[in-house]
């Protein structure tokens, strides 16, 4: 191979590799290191299966990489972020309706560091927590995202209503309701027992 | 009524802790590597198809690439005809020219001679003929030139 056929064939295979690297550019890698774990969080407490949860957030920096010219439009990152992953994670949710669901509840239960959990959280056994969860379950829509969206610490309820596109007066109230439905659900549930 | 606030304080202690399980989800171990790896691998894969995506589209669209073509050259043979036809002066209407030297006309066509005919040297006319009853005459007295033998006319000369 001539010494042109070498720098022609070294321009192709390595220019695209060297690209690539750059492509993924530090905004990115920033987002990645900065709201990974509250979007694992966002999909986890949707499909609460840990590798899914995982796809969902890999999947929602796909679409970053894929729109990344617009990012520099974007207000507010977090809760940019939480939408896709939230959307994503109802998605997937939908489609797994047809096959049974392997919740890892129990896992994190068992995982969960001590130092995380109450004193009275101890007595709650996994089994009650996936009883709890089947309730959240059957609640609104609107309810259950609120619900589940003020249980994470990262998003402030004015950072909620951004992603519900609605007021914060709304989610408190959306909140109060999920909260009161569940406790007229579990008062149904221990009579019936 | 106490029973009623311990109902809801406990249904709400159950919510709490709940959530806060969810709350604390822990993604598994290197779990941001893998979100590296899996973006380099889309870059990568995005880079390397970018050559290949416009072939593929000149591919998928050539149906569409072949009528476009079509049409253009059919709108060229169109314009070039149209063209063509206008570059022709045409004559009068009625008059027909054939063209100089094809050989080709109607019948009825005017016919131009190439060069102006030049006249005869002693500007002499040709001769008249001047047919009375179905017979041509020629006068005695016709200049003719040496050697031209004249029949003699039937017709009795009158005085």
């Amino acid at each position: 191979m001539s010494s042109f056929e070498a720098q022609v064939a070294d321009w192709f295979y390595t220019q695209p590799v060297l690209k690539t690297r750059e492509d993924v550019s530090e905004s990115i890698t920033a987002l990645v290191a900065e709201y990974s774990t509250t979007l694992y969080r966002v999909a986890y407490s949707v499909t609460r299966n840990s590798a899914e949860a995982e796809d969902i957030v890999q999947e929602t920096f796909l679409r970053v990489l894929r729109h990344q010219s617009k990012l520099a439009e974007i207000r507010d990152a977090r809760v940019w972020l939480v939408r896709i992953a939230w959307n994503l994670a109802l998605d997937r949710k939908r489609r797994s309706k047809a096959r049974p669901e392997t919740e890892d509840i129990a896992d994190l239960v068992r995982t969960l560091p001590s130092s995380e959990r109450r004193a009275d959280d101890e007595v709650i056994s996994s089994q009650e927590h996936a009883r709890m969860l089947a309730l959240i379950d059957q609640l609104p829509a609107k309810e259950r995202q609120a619900l589940l969206l003020s249980a994470l610490e990262e998003l402030s309820t004015s950072e909620i209503a951004h992603i519900c596109s609605t007021t914060e007066s709304s989610i408190r109230s959306r909140i109060f309701r999920a909260r009161r439905e569940l406790a007229g659900l579990l008062r149904k549930q221990r009579r019936s027992r | 009524m106490n029973r009623h606030q311990d109902t809801s304080n406990h249904a709400d202690n159950r919510i709490d802790a709940t959530l806060r399980l969810l709350a604390h989800a822990q993604p598994p171990a290197e779990f941001e590597q893998r979100i590296y790896v899996r973006l380099h691998d889309e870059s990568a894969r995005t880079q390397k198809s970018l050559a290949g995506r416009f072939g593929r589209f000149f591919l998928a669209q050539r149906i569409v690439f072949a009528s476009a073509a079509a049409a253009l050259a059919c709108c060229a043979i169109v314009i070039g005809s149209v063209q063509h036809s206008r570059q022709r002066a045409f004559p009068a209407t009625g008059v027909h020219l054939s063209a100089p030297g094809s050989g080709l006309g109607a019948a009825s066509g005017t016919r131009i001679a190439p060069a102006p005919i030049a006249a005869p040297e002693h500007a002499r006319a040709r001769a008249e003929r001047k047919a009375t009853g179905g017979r041509a005459t020629v006068s005695r007295d016709a200049h003719k030139p040496k050697g031209v033998a004249v029949p003699e006319s039937t017709e009795p000369e009158k005085p």
